[in-house]
């Protein structure tokens, strides 16, 4: 009897542990605020196109949760993650308005 | 009488085993349930930095780029903020890249277009004083002193070659960078080798040049392009 309460505590802190250490993967795999303001920075340094600039974000949080969005002028900005960073994004040619954020969490 | 206090036992055990297990789902069900709110404190300075070098670039881009027009990207960029996470610091346009400096030293003729925006930062309450992000476009022109003729279709070009030294510089108290953007004709009759990372080796059809003056002398003025579609001139003299 003994053995079977021991192995009934084994499998149940089994459980509780391979809960806790996936919780614990997701939170890991979520960008944080910073690394998506500072990769949006640095996108923005080195691009100019929304296109550019959308690409370089994706390869700096490679590997992390994290959404982009390219916007109009005017256009909500509706996020699945909680923490989001914006940047205006000018064509001189066209006169357009773009609008680039990038959000992350856990 | 053995027989029945191990049935008992087993009993109770077994009770204990599934009281044990009810226990470990309901837990394991409200954590499941329990949504994270960590406390988030937001970065600011990096990206409002390059947000303004990213308005410079294409201030520049445009052409004519002077304070009033800088002045009316930043208020752009205000009413964007109002609807969107940018975070933009208080801006000022203190300089616009135009017009730009020009300079001559020995053959070579550098034309430096330097705009700074102030930006009141954490610094501004406690010190009183303003931060500075600083974008230096910077062109060295110097003829190597060889020419050479080049056929386009049927038209022969006189073509100067000269070294170009293109760089971006950006500082601000986030990072100071330096870029080396590539170059590219408008027209198609230049020819262009890059030599390093920003040196650049430029045979400048003179034909399609137009005379400037630079420090009261006569040069040649013949536009390239850069990445981000800043006009890149190339100066020198005939």
């Amino acid at each position: 009897m003994r053995h079977l309460e021991a192995a009934a505590i084994g499998l149940v802190f089994a459980i509780a542990s391979a809960y806790m250490v996936a919780l614990t993967a997701r939170q890991g795999a979520g960008a944080s605020g910073v690394g998506a303001q500072r990769a949006l920075a640095w996108a923005l340094l080195n691009a100019q196109s929304p296109e550019n600039v959308t690409r370089l974000v994706s390869i700096a949080l490679n590997g992390t949760s994290y959404e982009v969005h390219v916007l109009n002028w005017g256009e909500p900005l509706e996020p699945k993650l909680p923490f989001c960073y914006g940047a205006a994004l000018v064509n001189a040619t066209t006169n357009e308005v773009k609008v680039v954020a990038v959000c992350a969490g856990p | 009488m053995g027989v029945k206090r191990g049935t008992a036992e087993r009993r109770r055990g077994q009770l204990a085993l599934i009281g044990v297990i009810v226990l470990a789902s309901t837990l394991i069900a409200l954590l499941s349930m329990y949504s994270l709110q960590p406390k988030v404190a937001y970065e600011r300075g990096h990206l409002q930095a390059a947000q303004l070098v990213h308005l410079t670039r294409a201030c520049m881009a445009a052409g004519g780029c002077d304070r009033d027009r800088l002045a009316l990207f930043v208020r752009r960029l205000y009413q964007l903020n109002q609807t969107y996470p940018m975070r933009a610091y208080v801006t000022y346009a203190v300089q616009a890249p135009n017009p730009g400096a020009i300079s001559l030293k020995g053959g070579t003729i550098t034309v430096t277009n330097a705009t700074v925006f102030e930006i009141e930062t954490l610094q501004k309450l406690f010190t009183g004083s303003s931060e500075e992000v600083r974008i230096t476009v910077a062109t060295a022109s110097e003829p190597t002193g060889r020419r050479y003729s080049k056929r386009v279709g049927d038209r022969v070009y006189t073509m100067v070659e000269v070294k170009v030294t293109y760089t971006h510089s950006y500082s601000s108290p986030f990072f100071n960078v330096t870029l080396c953007p590539s170059l590219r004709t408008t027209d198609g009759v230049a020819d262009l080798k890059r030599l390093g990372k920003c040196d650049w080796l430029v045979g400048a059809p003179l034909e399609l040049s137009r005379t400037v003056t630079v420090n009261g002398a006569q040069a040649y003025r013949y536009d390239l392009k850069d990445e981000f579609g800043i006009a890149v001139p190339v100066l020198f003299r005939g």
